[in-house]
C-alpha cells in the first residue's frame, strides 16, 4: 500500500505530498499551477565521504578508492541496450546527474512526455551495468573532468582549505577523486557500492512542476519492486577540533592572490540542524554581509573586491564559515574578520541588524519557491536532513537575538582558523 | 506558464513590456539600454555597476542595500554585456510578490521606483560623477577583467574571438578595453551616462504582479526628464572566412582548451536563424549530439565538446578540453562530424533528439519571471513573437535546411590554450 500525506505551508501558500510507496521509497509530489515543466531527481545519501561503509551483516568495513561514487555517477547511464541519454533523446527530455560530498543525484526537466521520463528515470537507476570494459572507457573522460577541475583556482583554493581545516574526514578530497585513484576502480567494487548505498530506503524522489500524484504512482508502481531495506554503517571520522594548518600557500596562474578563510566549527554530533544553519547564515550576514560597516570598509580601502564572498559550508560531520575573496593582505583580512567576530561575541549582535537580515532571509525563503529546480534541489536535501523543506520559513519568524549570539559564541572559535593562499606564479 | 506580453511603446525606440503574472513568489524588472560598443565602450562597464552602487537618494551602500533589504531582500544587479556589436547595459531587480507583504505595501511599484531612481539620479555633481565612488567601481571593473585569466575556459574562448574577429568590433580585445577603462574619469562617465539615456534602445520589461498604469506613468515620467535620439545597433556578419588562422599559447595548466570558430553563413541575426541553431545543437549541442556521442563517449578524448551559435554575431564556436598531444585527434574527429552534417548522413534519430529537446525546453521558459524577462531581452530591438510560434518554426525545419545550413559554415580560426607540460603529469 502506498501512503500518502499532505505537507502544508499556510505562509508560502504551497503545499507538497509525501508517498511512501510500497517499494520503500519516499517519493515527494510537489504540483505548481500552471507549470509547463516538471522537474523530477532520484538521489541517494551517498557521497565523496563515503569512503568506508559496511552492511549490518558485514564483519568488516570497506574501504573504496576516492572518487567512487562520483565514478558510479557516471556509469549509471549505461545500460546493456539503450544508455539512458539515448533513451531521454527520443522524450526530449534535458537529463543530468551531480554527485557532491554527501549525495549522488540524477535529474531530468521535460514539459511533454512525463510518464515515459518518469518510467527512463526510475528504471535506469534501478538497473545498473559495469563491466570492466565499460569501467575503461570512463578513466579518459572523467580523466579529463579531473584537470578540468585543477585548473579551476577556485576549486583548487577551495580543497586547499578543506585539507588545511581538516585532518581526517573525507571531506578534505576531491569529489571525483584523483587520475591515480580512480585507476583502481572496477566492476565488482562498483556493484558493491551500488549495492550498499542504491538501496531504496537510502533513497529518495522528488517531482516539481507539472505533475499530479497518480501519474507519478503509477509509473512507480510499475517499474519498482518492494526492496527490503538496508541497514548502512558509515564509519565515523571523529575529526580534532583544531585545525591541520593554519596556512597554505599554492601558486597558480591566477590573475592577482585569492583566499579562502575557513572557521572550523567544533562539533558534537554528525549534522546541523535548520535552525542551525538558519542561524549561521543570519551571522555570517551580519559580520560582513553588504549592508555591513566590515564589508564596505573593506571594499572602500582595497582590501577586497566584488569577488568577495562567504558561506555556511556544512555536511554529515563537517561545517564550518568559510569566506573567499582577491586579496593582495589575505592575512588583514583575516585579522579584521576575527576582530569583528570577537566583538560581536563579547559585546552582542545589534538588534535592529539582526530584524533587517531576518526581515530579507524571509523574502528569500519566499523567492525559493519560483523555480522547480531549486524547489526540488531543496526538498531532497532537507528529506536527506531528516526535515521538512517548509520548515525554514517558521524558523525565521521564532529565532530570538539570545539564540543567535549563543551561537555565535558555540559556533566560531577564532583559534580555529584555517588560510589558504593561491599566488600568481613567478610573483 | 502560457504568458501574454502586453507591449507599450512611449517612443522611438523606447517601449515597456509588461508580462502580468500573479502566481509567481516574485516580481522581475530589468531596463535593458542598447547602445553601439564603440561609443563610449568602457565607460558603459562602468556605468551599471556605479549606477547601483549608490545614488542620490541612497548615497552609501550601507543606506542602498539596507533599504533593499527592509524591501524583503529585493536584489539589483547592473551589468553590461556584449551583444553582437552592441552594448547592452541592464539594471534589474527582483522582489517578492506584493501578496506576501506583511503590511500589504505595494512592493513590486516600490521596488521599480528604485530601480528608476538608480538609473536617473546617480551620486553626481556638476557634471561629473563623484570621484571616490568612480575610482573604486573602476578599480572593482579593471580587477574583473583582469581576473577573466582565472577562469581557463572563458580565456582561451575569449582569446579565440580576438583572433577570428580581429578587424571587427566584435573581437575588440581585452587589453584594449583594459587601456581605454584606465582612460576614462568621473567626467566622461557622466557624459556617457547622459548619451546613454539619449541614444539607447530602451526595453522595461515588468514580469509579475504590477499596477499596470501607475508603473507605466512612473517610467514615462522618467523618461520625458531626457532628451531622446536614439541610434541604429548594426552588427558586421562575416559570411564566409577567407583562410584558416591557427593560433597555440602556452600556459602552465593541466588541460589544454581547445575552441575552435566557423563562421555561420549567417548574413543577419534572423537569417535562416531555426535551422542554423538546430544544425549547430545537431553537431554539438545536448548529450543526443555528435560531438558529445563521438569525440567524448567513443573516443573518450574529453569531459566536454560542445558547438555554439552566437547568433547576434552569426558565429559558431567549439570548446572542448583535452590533452595536449589529443589535438590533432580531436580536431580530425571534429571535422569529419561536420562532413556528416554536411552530407546529410546524420541520423534521423539525431534529428528528432534535437527537435524534441529544443521544443521541450522552450515549452519550459515561461516558468519563471527571469526566463520570462531572459526570452523578451532577446528581443530588444525585433517584434516580440510569442514562444508557441517560435516552437512552430523549429517544428517546420527539416533534414535538408540542416544540411544546407551545415554546408554554409566555414573554418575561421582554430586556438589552442595548450599546457606546458605533456601529456602524462598523472
Amino acid at each position: 500500500m502506498n501512503n500518502i500525506k499532505e505537507i502544508k505551508s499556510e505562509k508560502l501558500q504551497e503545499k507538497y505530498y509525501e508517498v511512501t510507496h510500497s517499494s520503500g521509497l519516499k517519493m515527494m509530489i510537489y504540483p505548481k499551477e500552471n507549470y509547463s515543466s516538471t522537474y523530477v531527481i532520484f538521489g541517494t545519501r551517498y557521497g565523496s565521504i563515503d569512503t568506508h561503509f559496511k552492511l549490518e551483516n558485514d564483519k568488516e568495513f570497506t574501504a573504496v578508492p576516492e572518487g567512487i561514487a562520483h565514478f558510479l555517477e557516471h556509469k549509471l547511464f549505461e545500460s546493456e541496450e539503450l544508455d539512458a541519454f539515448e533513451r531521454y533523446a527520443k522524450t526530449g527530455a534535458s537529463a543530468n546527474a551531480y554527485t557532491s560530498f554527501d549525495r549522488t543525484c540524477y535529474l531530468f526537466s521535460c514539459s511533454k512526455n512525463l510518464d515515459k521520463n518518469l518510467e527512463i528515470l526510475l528504471d535506469f537507476v534501478t538497473h545498473p551495468y559495469f563491466t570492466e570494459a565499460t569501467v575503461q572507457k570512463e578513466q579518459g573522460i572523467i580523466g579529463q573532468e579531473i584537470k578540468m577541475t585543477q585548473d579551476e583556482p577556485s576549486w583548487n583554493l577551495l580543497f586547499s582549505l578543506l585539507r588545511a581545516m581538516y585532518k581526517i574526514h573525507p571531506v578534505r578530497i576531491d569529489i571525483a577523486g584523483t587520475v591515480e585513484s580512480i585507476s583502481h576502480i572496477t566492476a565488482d567494487l562498483l556493484y558493491k557500492c551500488y549495492n550498499t548505498f542504491y538501496n531504496l530506503s537510502n533513497m529518495a524522489f522528488c517531482v516539481v512542476g507539472n505533475v499530479d500524484v497518480d501519474t507519478v504512482i503509477k509509473v512507480a508502481d510499475k517499474v519498482l519492486k518492494e526492496q527490503k531495506p538496508v541497514k548502512i554503517e558509515r564509519k565515523f571520522f571523529k575529526e580534532p577540533k583544531e585545525v591541520n594548518e593554519k596556512y597554505t600557500e599554492n601558486r597558480l596562474p591566477v590573475a592577482s592572490p585569492i583566499f579562502a578563510l575557513g572557521f572550523k566549527e567544533n562539533i558534537s554530533t554528525p549534522e546541523r540542524s535548520n535552525r542551525e544553519i538558519i542561524e549561521s547564515s543570519i551571522l555570517l550576514d551580519i559580520v560582513c554581509g553588504k549592508t555591513s560597516a566590515l564589508y564596505n570598509e573593506m571594499l572602500e580601502s582595497g582590501l577586497i573586491n566584488s569577488s568577495f564572498e562567504f558561506e555556511y559550508f556544512f555536511g554529515y560531520g563537517y561545517s564550518a564559515a568559510i569566506f573567499t575573496g582577491e586579496s593582495n593582505k589575505a592575512e588583514e583580512v583575516k585579522e579584521k574578520l576575527i576582530d569583528r567576530i570577537k566583538e560581536l561575541q563579547k559585546n552582542g549582535i545589534d538588534e535592529a541588524d539582526f530584524e533587517r537580515v531576518r526581515r530579507k532571509l524571509y523574502g528569500r525563503a519566499i523567492m525559493a519557491y519560483n523555480d522547480i529546480d531549486e524547489i526540488a534541489n531543496n526538498m531532497i536535501a532537507s528529506e536527506f536532513a531528516g526535515e521538512c523543506v517548509f520548515d525554514d520559513i517558521e524558523i525565521l519568524g521564532t529565532l530570538t537575538l539570545e539564540e543567535l549570539n549563543n551561537r555565535l559564541k558555540e559556533s566560531i572559535d577564532t583559534e580555529c582558523c584555517s588560510l589558504s593562499v593561491i599566488k600568481p606564479e613567478g610573483d | 506558464m502560457v504568458i501574454e506580453p502586453k507591449v507599450s511603446e512611449l517612443g522611438e525606440k523606447l517601449r515597456i513590456v509588461y508580462v502580468p503574472a500573479f502566481d509567481f513568489k516574485t516580481s522581475q524588472i530589468s531596463v535593458s539600454l542598447l547602445v553601439p560598443r564603440t561609443i563610449n565602450l568602457a565607460e558603459n562597464i562602468i556605468i551599471p555597476k556605479y549606477l547601483t552602487y549608490s545614488s542620490k537618494d541612497y548615497p552609501s551602500p550601507a543606506r542602498l542595500n539596507a533599504q533593499l533589504e527592509n524591501l524583503y531582500g529585493a536584489v539589483t544587479g547592473g551589468t553590461v554585456i556584449r551583444r553582437g556589436e552592441s552594448s547592452k547595459v541592464e539594471l534589474s531587480a527582483t522582489c517578492i510578490n506584493n501578496k506576501f507583504a506583511l503590511d500589504g505595501e505595494d512592493i513590486s511599484f516600490k521596488t521599480l521606483e528604485l530601480l528608476l531612481n538608480l538609473l536617473f539620479n546617480p551620486c553626481a555633481d556638476a557634471e561629473k560623477f563623484d570621484k571616490e565612488k568612480f575610482e573604486l567601481i573602476k578599480r572593482l571593473k579593471i580587477e574583473d577583467i583582469e581576473s577573466e585569466i582565472n577562469d581557463k575556459r572563458q580565456y582561451a574562448f575569449t582569446r579565440m574571438i580576438e583572433t577570428m574577429c580581429k578587424d571587427e568590433v566584435f573581437g575588440i580585445t581585452k587589453a584594449e578595453i583594459l587601456d581605454d577603462l584606465k582612460e576614462c574619469d568621473e567626467a566622461s562617465a557622466y557624459k556617457a551616462w547622459k548619451e546613454l539615456l539619449k541614444n539607447a534602445t530602451v526595453q522595461i520589461n515588468l514580469v509579475g504582479a504590477f499596477d499596470e498604469e501607475k508603473s507605466k506613468a512612473l517610467v514615462e515620467k522618467y523618461f520625458s526628464t531626457v532628451e531622446r535620439a536614439p541610434l541604429e545597433n548594426e552588427t558586421v556578419f562575416v559570411e564566409s572566412a577567407e583562410d584558416v588562422t591557427e593560433v597555440t599559447e602556452e600556459m602552465d595548466i593541466n588541460q589544454s582548451k581547445l575552441v575552435i570558430g566557423y563562421r555561420s553563413g549567417m548574413k543577419s541575426k534572423n537569417d535562416n536563424f531555426y535551422a542554423e541553431q538546430m544544425m549547430v545543437d545537431i553537431f554539438g549541442g545536448g548529450p543526443y549530439s555528435r560531438l558529445f556521442m563521438n569525440v567524448r563517449e567513443k573516443l573518450s578524448l574529453c569531459y566536454y565538446c560542445s558547438a555554439r551559435l552566437y547568433r547576434e554575431k552569426g558565429i559558431v564556436v567549439i570548446q572542448s578540453g583535452i590533452e595536449k598531444d589529443n589535438k590533432q585527434k580531436a580536431l580530425d574527429e571534429i571535422s569529419r562530424q561536420l562532413e556528416i552534417m554536411k552530407n546529410g548522413d546524420f541520423e534521423e534519430k539525431d534529428f528528432i533528439a534535437s527537435k524534441s529537446a529544443i521544443c521541450d525546453s522552450l515549452r519550459g521558459v515561461c516558468d519563471t519571471p527571469d526566463g520570462i524577462d531572459a526570452f523578451l531581452n532577446t528581443k530588444i530591438d525585433e517584434e516580440i513573437i510569442p514562444i508557441e510560434e517560435i516552437i512552430a518554426n523549429y517544428e517546420k525545419v527539416t533534414r535538408e535546411d540542416i544540411v544546407e545550413a551545415a554546408k554554409k559554415m566555414s573554418l575561421d580560426t582554430v586556438y589552442m590554450l595548450a599546457g606546458k607540460e605533456s601529456a602524462s603529469n598523472e
